[in-house]
C-alpha cells in the first residue's frame, strides 16, 4: 500500500463517512417528521367536499370537474324550470280558457235577453246615480264565464300547480346535482389519509340553493307577489276585454239605430192608444196609456233584441273570443314574465353561488387553510 | 471501515425508497403499486435465491461426491428462484403494507436507524467467523447470522417502542367493533391497498384490544409479572415481526446483490 493510496482511502473513507452521516440524518428527520416529509416530497392537495354533512376527499381535478358540472346543473336547471313553466302555464291557461270559451253562448244568451238588458240598463243607472257601488255586470259576467266560481282562485291554483311544478323541479335538480357530485367523488378514490384535507370545501349552502332554499330564497319569492296581483285585476281584465262592462257602450254601438228607433215605436204606441181608444177609458185613461206605450216598448225592445241577436250574435261571440284570446295571452305574459324573473335571479344566484364554494380551487396550499 | 462504510452507502437507498413509498402510497394506483410491489420481491427473491444457493452447494459439498449426478442436478436453478419468488412476493407485500400505513413514522425511522447497525453486526460476524467459516462462504454465513440477531434487536426494539405508545381506547368496545373501527379509518387510492391497510389495521386493533382487555400495563410489583406482559405484548406483536423480517430479507438482498461477485458460488 502506498502513501498515495492510504491517502487517497483516508479521503474516500471521510467523504464516505460524511455521506453516511448526512444521509442518515437526513432520513432520520425525514422518517420521523411529517412536515418535513411534505416540504422534501409534496403530495398531491386534497381537497375535501363536504356534501350532506360528509366529507369526500378528492383531488384538485375532480374539484374542478365538479365546479364545472355544477355551473352546467345551474343552466341546465334554469333551462327545465323556464321549460316546465312556460309548459305549466300555458297547459293549465289553456284548460281554464277552454271552459270559459264553451260559456260564451250562454254570456251571449244572457247579453240578448230581455232580463240581461234590463239588468244592465237598470244598474247603469243605478251606477251613475250613485244609488249602486257595485259592478253587477262584471260580477254577472264572470259568474256566467266561470260557472260561479272566482276567477282569482282559478289563477291561484294555477299559481299553485306552477308552484309545486318548480319546487319539484328544485328537489329534483338538488338531488340529482348531488348524485353527480357524490358519484365523481366516489370515482375519485382519493385517499384521506386519515387526516384532515388540506383545503375543505363547504357545499352545503349550495346545496340548499339548488333546492330553492339558499339565501336568495327562489321558493319563497316564487310563491309570493304574482298570485295576487294577477287575480286581482282578474275580473277587470275579463270585464274590460269582454266589453260588457258598459253596456250602453256595447249597446250604443250596433243597437244605437235600433235603440231610438224603439223609443220612435214607442212614442208612436202611445199616439196610438192615445187616439184608438184610452180616450173612452174615462179617468183610466192615462193609466191604459201607459200601460199600451209600456207593452209597446217591451214588445218593441223585445223584438229589437230579437233582431239585434240573429244579427250579431255570432260577431259578438266571435269578438268575445278574439278578447279573450288576447287577455289569456296577456296573462300568460304576466305569469310566465313574473316565474322568469324568478328564475333568472335564482340562477344567477346559483351561479354566484357556484363561484363562491369553489373559489378556494384559486387558492394556493398553504397550512392556514388546513381546516 | 471502507466496507462498512460502503454497505450502509449500499442500504440507505432502500429505506429512502421506503419513505418515498410511504409518502405517495395513498394517492398511488394499483398498477404502479403492482410495479413496486414485482420490482421489491424481484430484488428480495433475487437474495433470497442466492442465499437458498450458498445453502445448497454447502450441503452438495459435504453430502454429495462431486462426480455425482446428483451433484450436479441438485445444484440449484430455476426451482430454487421460483420458491424464493413465491416466498419474496408475499413478503414484499407485507412490508409494503407496513411502510404505506399512515402511523409507521417510528417504523421507518427504525428502518433508518437499523442500517448501520446491520452494517456493523454484518463486520461483527465476519470477524467472530474468521477463522473458523470456509472463506468462500465467510461472508454469507456472516450476513446471516448478522440478520438472525438483527431481526432479535430490531423486533424486541419496536416491541418495546411499541409497549409506550399511546393507543386508542377500547374500552367500551366489543372486539368486532374495534377492528371494524380501525378498519373504517385506513383509505386508499387504490382498492387493493385499502383492503390490505384496513386487514392490517383489524389486526392491529385486535392486538390492542387484547392488550386493554387481558394485559391492562406494565405492572412494576414484580419482575415476573413484567415478563409476562412483555412477552404477551411480544406475541400480540408478533404479526409486526413479518414486517420486520421482510425488511431485513430485502437489505440483505441488497447487499448479496452488491457482493454478488465476490460471493458466486461457481461450478463447483
Amino acid at each position: 500500500m502506498t502513501t498515495a493510496d492510504s491517502e487517497g482511502g483516508w479521503a474516500g473513507n471521510v467523504t464516505r463517512g460524511f455521506l453516511v452521516l448526512a444521509g442518515l440524518a437526513l432520513l432520520a428527520v425525514v422518517a420521523l417528521d411529517p412536515e418535513i416529509r411534505g416540504m422534501m416530497l409534496p403530495q398531491r392537495i386534497v381537497y375535501g367536499i363536504v356534501l350532506e354533512g360528509e366529507m369526500f376527499p378528492v383531488d384538485r381535478d375532480t374539484a374542478e370537474r365538479m365546479a364545472e358540472r355544477s355551473q352546467a346543473r345551474a343552466t341546465m336547471g334554469r333551462l327545465e324550470a323556464e321549460r316546465r313553466v312556460h309548459d305549466r302555464v300555458g297547459g293549465e291557461l289553456d284548460a281554464l280558457f277552454a271552459a270559459v270559451h264553451a260559456r260564451l253562448p250562454d254570456l251571449a244568451d244572457w247579453y240578448f235577453s230581455m232580463p240581461g238588458e234590463y239588468a244592465r240598463l237598470s244598474m247603469l243607472l243605478l251606477e251613475q246615480s250613485g244609488l249602486s257601488q257595485g259592478d253587477y255586470l262584471a260580477s254577472r259576467t264572470v259568474a256566467i264565464l266561470f260557472d260561479g266560481d272566482d276567477p282569482a282562485e282559478s289563477l291561484a291554483r294555477v299559481e299553485s300547480l306552477v308552484e309545486g311544478e318548480l319546487a319539484e323541479h328544485a328537489l329534483e335538480l338538488r338531488a340529482a346535482w348531488l348524485a353527480e357530485l357524490i358519484g365523481l367523488a366516489q370515482d375519485s378514490r382519493l385517499a384521506s389519509r386519515g387526516s384532515a384535507p388540506d383545503l375543505a370545501l363547504q357545499l352545503d349552502a349550495l346545496a340548499d340553493e339548488f333546492g330553492g332554499q339558499g339565501s336568495r330564497e327562489f321558493m319563497a319569492r316564487v310563491s309570493t307577489g304574482s298570485a295576487s296581483a294577477a287575480a286581482s285585476g282578474a275580473a277587470a281584465l275579463v270585464m274590460a276585454r269582454l266589453g260588457t262592462r258598459a253596456g250602453g257602450a256595447a249597446l250604443a254601438g250596433s243597437r244605437a239605430s235600433a235603440r231610438i228607433a224603439g223609443q220612435g215605436v214607442a212614442r208612436l204606441g202611445t199616439a196610438g192608444a192615445g187616439s184608438l181608444g184610452c180616450a173612452a177609458a174615462g179617468p183610466a185613461a192615462l193609466g191604459c196609456v201607459v200601460l199600451v206605450a209600456t207593452a209597446t216598448w217591451v214588445t218593441a225592445d223585445w223584438a229589437l233584441l230579437e233582431m239585434d241577436e240573429r244579427l250579431h250574435r255570432d260577431e259578438r261571440i266571435a269578438g268575445w273570443e278574439a278578447r279573450l284570446r288576447q287577455l289569456r295571452v296577456e296573462m300568460e305574459e304576466h305569469l310566465i314574465r313574473h316565474y322568469q324573473d324568478a328564475i333568472v335571479e335564482w340562477h344567477a344566484a346559483l351561479e354566484l353561488e357556484v363561484e363562491r364554494s369553489f373559489s378556494p380551487l384559486t387558492a394556493k396550499r398553504s397550512p392556514e387553510l388546513r381546516s | 471501515m471502507r466496507h462498512f462504510l460502503n454497505d450502509i452507502l449500499w442500504l440507505l437507498p432502500l429505506p429512502l425508497a421506503l419513505i418515498v413509498f410511504h409518502q405517495f402510497a395513498l394517492d398511488a394506483s394499483d398498477a404502479v403499486l403492482g410495479v413496486i410491489a414485482g420490482l421489491l420481491a424481484l430484488v428480495m427473491a433475487s437474495g433470497l435465491w442466492l442465499r437458498a444457493l450458498v445453502r445448497r452447494r454447502l450441503f452438495l459439498a459435504g453430502a454429495l461426491c462431486p462426480e455425482s449426478f446428483w451433484h450436479r442436478r441438485l445444484r440449484g436453478g430455476v426451482g430454487l428462484a421460483a420458491a424464493a419468488l413465491v416466498l419474496a412476493l408475499p413478503l414484499a407485500v407485507i412490508l409494503l403494507v407496513s411502510t404505506a400505513r399512515p402511523s409507521s413514522a417510528y417504523f421507518l425511522f427504525a428502518l433508518v436507524v437499523n442500517v448501520p447497525v446491520l452494517a456493523a453486526l454484518w463486520q461483527m460476524g465476519f470477524r467472530l467467523l474468521d477463522g473458523h467459516a470456509v472463506a468462500r462462504f465467510h461472508p454469507v454465513l456472516a450476513l446471516r447470522s448478522a440478520v438472525r440477531v438483527n431481526f432479535l434487536l430490531l423486533f424486541g426494539a419496536l416491541a418495546i417502542t411499541a409497549l409506550f405508545q399511546s393507543y386508542p381506547d377500547f374500552g367500551g368496545l366489543t372486539l368486532a367493533q374495534a377492528m371494524l373501527s380501525e378498519a373504517g379509518r385506513q383509505d386508499a387510492q387504490s382498492q387493493l391497498l385499502s383492503g390490505l391497510l384496513q386487514v392490517a389495521a383489524a389486526k392491529d386493533a385486535l392486538a390492542w384490544w387484547l392488550g386493554q382487555q387481558w394485559l391492562p400495563g406494565i405492572p412494576g410489583s414484580s419482575l415476573v409479572e413484567v415478563v409476562l406482559v412483555l412477552g404477551a405484548w411480544t406475541l400480540l406483536l408478533a404479526t409486526d415481526a413479518l414486517a420486520v423480517w421482510s425488511y431485513l430479507i430485502a437489505c440483505s438482498a441488497v447487499l448479496t446483490l452488491a457482493h454478488w461477485r465476490e460471493w458466486h458460488p461457481g461450478a463447483s
